[in-house]
């Protein structure tokens, strides 16, 4: 009984989203392959799915027989998970790493492209949790922090990014740390009722501070001359970082927040598979490549987190 | 919860002082524009309807935006507080204007012409025969008004003013005791509210006392 109403649920949800993938892909045939179009002919180049290779109740087994990986991704957060409008792509550090799961999964050639083999879709933060535990997705990679009540609802992988609080700056600014900040003189401008806002009073309790709704009014309000400093994720920084080149980043990571991929408790040998992927990644130099392609402009590469 | 009391006190005196001063600015705004859409030249009418139909057809929101954010680019930095008494005192004036206005021509055009031929200015008409009997139309209207300024103080948060709304918001996000922070948050407007109110309906019975 539960198991057939899951598969209803799976294949409602899942009807709408193909047929919007099949309208936009229609659109941008020419600018780019197609996600769907591929779905029925496999690409030249890649070798056949290694469908033996894995115990048939595991879960890639499945997502080997449905022929795509499903995955969860944030399609409004830049540099991680952003939907391109030229192409209708969504593209981001979280997408090429979960391009690089597909090709482990479907035994993918490394220099192969792995795009036809991964159905992405965009989900907000609030829809992470529920997408995997109903069977829609089959990973979440979305940003999403490891905290110990998430533990109780879906299995992480290991730590694929190490995200944390830090201070974006003018160009100009002679700030170099959030303690330079713990003064009375000195404005950080962060979001009302968020935790990097309650951080700042942590870490530079002396500092003034000017809270909006949202960072962009943040900016702005820098920019004004109305905040020394505007302070949030670094991965949010980084995204108006690469808007407005008169901005620097400073002082590094003064919190952590660890991202983890997400998977539902009920995917056979998922998890341990993903890890072994994730750990082949961060020592083999494909972590590093990644890093540099999206978050290059932050800075060099740091080593992959433990 | 008890504890955080005095920090929502102390937003709800920066909601006071807002209050207070946008009514002042509203109040000195609407009756100038109100009786400038009323006098007998065009052009001056004009300027009148400009104002009232440009303020009041915007949204507080972005005129509180534009004040804060945008003046900035033409050389005005307003801090929070001011930039939001500015946009509320405009805003509300613009809706003070038609009150005052449509106060001003409910008074019969025969009293205009009697004053008139009596000998009395335009001036003299209106400051001791159509305002006095204008300003005891226009009470309860401006009433409102000055409820719904009061209530409107709140989206003064948005610029970062800490008022009671913003306070509130902060506490919510520490606390998470959403319920009681924001019932907390609505009473506090309501002991502003309710006693305004009253004191609407007294000053309207005081004034219409020589009408029966």
């Amino acid at each position: 009984m539960g198991l057939s109403r899951r598969t209803l649920i799976h294949s409602a949800s899942m009807a709408p989203a193909a047929a919007l993938l099949a309208a936009c892909g229609g659109t941008t045939q020419n600018a780019s392959p197609s996600t769907i179009a591929t779905a029925t002919t496999r690409p030249a180049g890649t070798t056949a799915p290694q469908a033996t290779a894995f115990p048939a109740t595991s879960h890639m087994a499945k997502v080997v027989q449905r022929g795509k990986l499903l995955a969860g991704v944030k399609q409004d957060q830049p540099l991680f998970g952003l939907l391109n409008p030229r192409t209708n792509q969504i593209e981001g550090f979280d997408i090429d790493i979960v391009k690089e799961i597909a090709k482990a999964v479907f035994g993918l050639a490394a220099s192969a492209d792995a795009t036809p083999r991964v159905e992405l879709r965009g989900v907000t933060s609030a829809q992470r949790i529920p997408l995997l535990q109903e069977g829609a997705v089959d990973i979440i990679a979305a940003t999403m922090t490891i905290t110990d009540a998430r533990k109780l609802e879906i299995d992480f992988s290991e730590i694929y990014y190490m995200a944390g609080q830090s201070l974006l700056v003018p160009k100009a600014s002679t700030i170099t740390k959030i303690q330079d900040m713990d003064k009375a003189d000195q404005t950080v401008c962060s979001a009302q009722g968020s935790t990097s806002e309650q951080n700042i009073t942590k870490f530079a309790p002396a500092a003034q501070k000017l809270l909006f709704a949202g960072y962009a009014e943040c900016v702005t309000a820098m920019q004004q001359g109305r905040a020394q400093a505007v302070s949030t994720d670094d991965i949010i920084l980084a995204g108006f970082l690469e808007q407005d080149p008169n901005l620097k980043m400073v002082g590094g990571q003064f919190t952590q927040e660890p991202y983890g991929l997400g998977m539902a408790k009920t995917s056979m040998g998922f998890q341990e598979f993903v890890n072994s992927e994730v750990r082949k990644m961060k020592t083999d130099g494909r972590w590093k490549q990644i890093y540099t392609k999206w978050l290059g402009k932050v800075g060099p590469a740091p080593e992959p987190p433990k | 919860m008890a504890a955080n009391l005095p920090f929502l006190l102390q937003g709800l005196w920066v909601t006071v002082q807002l209050a207070v001063l946008s009514l002042l600015l509203a109040l000195t705004l609407g009756i100038f524009f109100g009786v400038l859409r009323t006098v007998p030249l065009k052009p001056l009418r004009a300027v009148g309807t400009a104002y009232v139909e440009f303020f009041r057809n915007t949204p507080l929101l972005i005129q509180m935006y534009f004040t804060f954010f945008a003046l900035p680019w033409l050389g005005v930095r307003l801090p929070g507080f001011q930039a939001a008494f500015l946009s509320l005192g405009i805003y509300t004036g613009a809706f003070v204007a038609e009150v005052v206005r449509s106060g001003i021509l409910s008074i019969s055009r025969g009293q205009v012409e009697a004053a008139r031929s009596l000998g009395l200015s335009y001036v003299q008409t209106m400051r001791h025969v159509i305002l006095p009997q204008a300003v005891s139309i226009t009470v309860p209207p401006l009433g409102n008004l000055v409820i719904a300024m009061t209530k409107n103080t709140s989206v003064a948060s948005a610029i970062a003013v800490q008022d009671v709304m913003y306070n509130g918001n902060i506490l919510n996000s520490r606390t998470f005791a959403t319920y009681e922070v924001f019932a907390a948050v609505g009473a506090g407007y309501l002991a502003l509210t309710v006693p305004l109110s009253f004191a609407v309906n007294r000053i309207e019975r005081h004034l219409t006392r020589f009408r029966r």
